[in-house]
């Protein structure tokens, strides 16, 4: 059996004959690829570009507190000075001006939500939403 | 009427059904140029399964930019081009410690080919280490001329750089190759 050591390291090959050696060796030493190769590459085509996710639910939520939210800011103008000490005694709340500041708390919160929601659509039209089911 | 793609259609014919988004025509395209893909890319990077990943984004680039092919050269020379940065782009990414040609891994593909005898895979195996050893643009150039017999001219395209240098480059590369061959087999032949 004739190896390429015997081949190389007993024989001088010539510039030409290792040309023609060469160019046999990487012939039949083709390696076959994948037979799947096509479908994968047409399924990585036809996969469509995300267009990014927003969560209904998440809008929802953040819509009624941010309505809840301008009702409180309202207040002073449709319900009379009576009710508003009401509420604000309702809530364990001395006068307006501490209801006021709470208002902007809940404010600053739907804020954040609502930059929460847009990193979170940014994010999913980059990289795809993840629907991950929690069993 | 568009018409259905089969494969005796040449490579425009094929390009303009592409364009007029015929799922067909990209299978066939694939079917005919995956395994000069593929081969270059294993050669490139010395793993089969990068090399796999590597055909993919090769086709799908090109795929995708198949608009911005405007026919000034043969298709295969712009598939061979996307395929040659990409492997770079691999290479270039991950450092290339996946190239590490490892004994069990070639053989056991060249086996599982049934390229054919012992001594084959005798020789593709130190063939592919001396390979490993070379620059990726001159092992490109190699295998290119060699194994897939394209002219110096349509290297020259595909690696970006001028006929004359693939020339030079070619015959350096075949030098640096022989006496890799050399070299290694030497080694071996001490440690017997």
């Amino acid at each position: 059996m004739r190896t390429m050591k015997d081949d190389f390291l007993h024989d001088e090959t010539t510039d030409a004959e290792f040309e023609k050696w060469l160019a046999a060796q990487l012939k039949n030493s083709m390696v076959t690829p994948p037979e799947d190769l096509a479908s994968k590459v047409i399924m990585k085509i036809d996969m469509p570009r995300s267009k990014g996710h927003i969560d209904p639910l998440m809008i929802s939520i953040l819509v009624g507190v941010l309505m809840i939210n301008v009702g409180l800011l309202a207040f002073p103008h449709i319900i009379p000075s009576e009710w508003i000490q009401r509420v604000s005694t309702l809530f364990m709340l001395e006068t307006y001006a501490t209801l006021s500041s709470v208002n902007m708390v809940i404010a600053a919160v739907v804020a954040t939500g609502f930059l929460f929601v847009g990193i979170d659509y940014l994010l999913s039209r980059k990289f795809g939403s993840n629907n991950i089911t929690i069993a | 009427m568009i018409e259905a793609p089969t494969d005796s259609l040449s490579d425009e014919v094929l390009i303009h059904l592409v364009r007029k988004n015929q799922p067909g025509a990209i299978e066939i395209l694939v079917n005919r140029y995956k395994s000069m893909v593929f081969n270059l890319s294993f050669r490139l990077l010395g793993s089969y399964h990068v090399a796999e990943e590597a055909t993919q984004d090769t086709f799908v680039k090109a795929f995708r930019s198949i608009y911005s092919f405007k026919g000034k050269s043969k298709f295969t020379t712009w598939l061979y081009r996307i395929c040659y940065n990409t492997c770079i782009t691999y290479k270039r990414r991950s450092n290339l410690e996946i190239i590490e040609i490892n004994e069990s891994n070639l053989q056991g593909i060249v086996a599982s080919e049934q390229v054919g005898s012992i001594e084959q895979n005798d020789r593709s195996f130190y063939l592919n280490k001396a390979l490993k050893n070379l620059d990726p643009e001159d092992a490109t150039i190699v295998n290119l001329f060699y194994a897939d017999e394209i002219s110096t001219n349509e290297i020259a395209t595909i690696v970006g750089i001028s006929e004359g240098n693939v020339r030079i480059k070619l015959h350096r590369a075949r030098k640096r190759l022989k006496s890799e061959l050399y070299s290694i087999l030497k080694d071996e032949a001490v440690n017997l």
